[in-house]
């Protein structure tokens, strides 16, 4: 039989394109979904931040006798509710991107329509974001309506979809560039507030001046730890993109095995990331 | 250079954040040496100096639109104020203890913390008069 042979190589191929897993979009995938998921925390520790900030300049004002215009926390709440918003589209889109790549049916528990609408409202956003917010939520209902599977990743990691992901990622930058800057302030207002207290206070009343520079110091070792983690979670966003871009090779040329530099930089630094998030930011 | 467009991206944001920041860390130096613990608005300027971080967090955060044509002045004093800054800044001008001058950089950071283009040009024209004086 002259077709034996081919059928042969036919049901080998196959049954190697049924294994292949997309070794590297899971990689890819799991970083992404830790990196995301981190994000809830470093949002909750921004927002006591804003509050401890607030409370120690209220305090100096008072203690001082000083007119101090406080930090606006109710309006930083709302940047990173929508913060919090394209966290959830990356996030969904990194389960989706998993879910197919194992071959699986993609499900979802998000509205994305209300949680696109709610990013609307906040007026924080501009509308390049929003829609691709938009795109990535209808993307995964999309995938979760019509079942698809691991033919549709392409679908799923090129064309719009992506350009909506790389939209989202480079909003998404902005939370740590801005707790940076948060973070350092509050570290140089913990100095300066503890200058001014050593100037004023340590000559007449210095146990009280000590207690308050103590207290001082360890907030500042609590900024330190929370600056670092946010330096890690920072350099595992610089590597999100060169990753997704190998990720996406990988669609072309699955490999069971072998793990890309790039994605393994990446999903490498997020499990670091998610380590040094814990530890400086408490427990989830 | 912390030069932004009407509509500023998060990156031109937190250009203009540092550029707060930065005239607080000079300030913050300045407060910590002998001059500065013996400087006779040592309190006035440390309260400037934790204002200075209040605008540079707030700016860093903010959404900045000033697209229609009544706000293009705003955004030119934006730029022309902040080249000035970021210049004294660089060389060290003496904006540390001048507290007039420090309050000047102050109320410009409030202004466009608040958004809003009047009290931004006034601010800004304000800071450029006495950082030329």
């Amino acid at each position: 039989m002259r077709t034996a042979p081919f059928l042969t190589m036919v049901a080998t191929l196959s049954a190697l394109t049924a294994c292949s897993n997309y070794a590297n979009v899971r990689s890819f995938a799991g970083g992404l979904q830790t990196v995301t998921g981190d994000t809830a925390t470093i949002v909750a520790a921004d927002e006591d931040s804003c509050a401890q900030n607030r409370a120690l300049q209220a305090e100096y004002a008072a203690l001082e006798h000083q007119q101090l215009a406080l930090p606006d926390c109710a309006r930083l709440k709302t940047t990173l509710a929508a913060i919090l918003i394209e966290s959830k589209a990356l996030q969904a889109y990194g389960t989706a991107l998993s879910t197919l790549a194992q071959d699986q049916y993609v499900t979802t528990d998000t509205d994305g329509k209300a949680a696109t609408g709610s990013l609307g409202a906040t007026g924080l956003v501009k509308a390049p974001v929003v829609n691709a917010v938009g795109s990535i939520f209808g993307f995964v209902e999309t995938a979760a309506l019509e079942g698809y599977r691991k033919g549709k990743l392409e679908d799923a990691m090129t064309g719009p979809t992506a350009d909506a992901f790389r939209t989202i990622v480079a909003s998404f930058g902005a939370l740590s560039k801005q707790y940076a800057v948060a973070l350092h302030s509050q570290a140089d207002n913990i100095d300066l507030i503890s200058s001014v207290f050593t100037h004023n206070h340590s000559a007449t009343e210095p146990l009280a001046t000590m207690e308050v520079k103590l207290r001082l110091a360890t907030l500042q070792s609590g900024i330190a730890a929370k600056t670092a983690a946010l330096k890690d979670f920072n350099d595992a966003l610089a590597k999100l993109e060169p990753a997704f871009d190998a990720a996406v090779a990988d669609i072309d040329h699955p490999s069971g095995k072998e793990i890309n530099d790039s994605i393994k930089s990446f999903a490498g630094k997020a499990n670091a990331v998610h380590d040094s998030v814990l530890k400086a930011f408490g427990t989830h | 250079m912390a030069m932004i467009d009407p509509s500023p991206s998060a990156d031109q944001l937190a250009a203009l954040a540092q550029l707060f920041a930065d005239a607080e860390t000079l300030l913050k130096t300045y407060l910590a040496s002998a001059p500065g613990q013996n400087d006779p608005n040592f309190m006035a300027l440390s309260t400037a100096a934790i204002a200075l971080n209040n605008a540079a967090d707030t700016i860093a955060d903010m959404q900045l639109d000033l697209a229609t044509t009544a706000d293009a002045p705003a955004v030119t004093t934006i730029n022309q104020a902040t080249g000035q800054l970021q210049n004294a800044i660089d060389t060290r001008k003496e904006i540390t203890s001048d507290l007039a001058l420090v309050q000047s950089i102050v109320a410009f950071g409030a202004a466009i913390a608040a958004g809003a283009p009047g009290p931004i040009i006034s601010c800004g024209e304000d800071l450029c008069g006495k950082l030329t004086a």
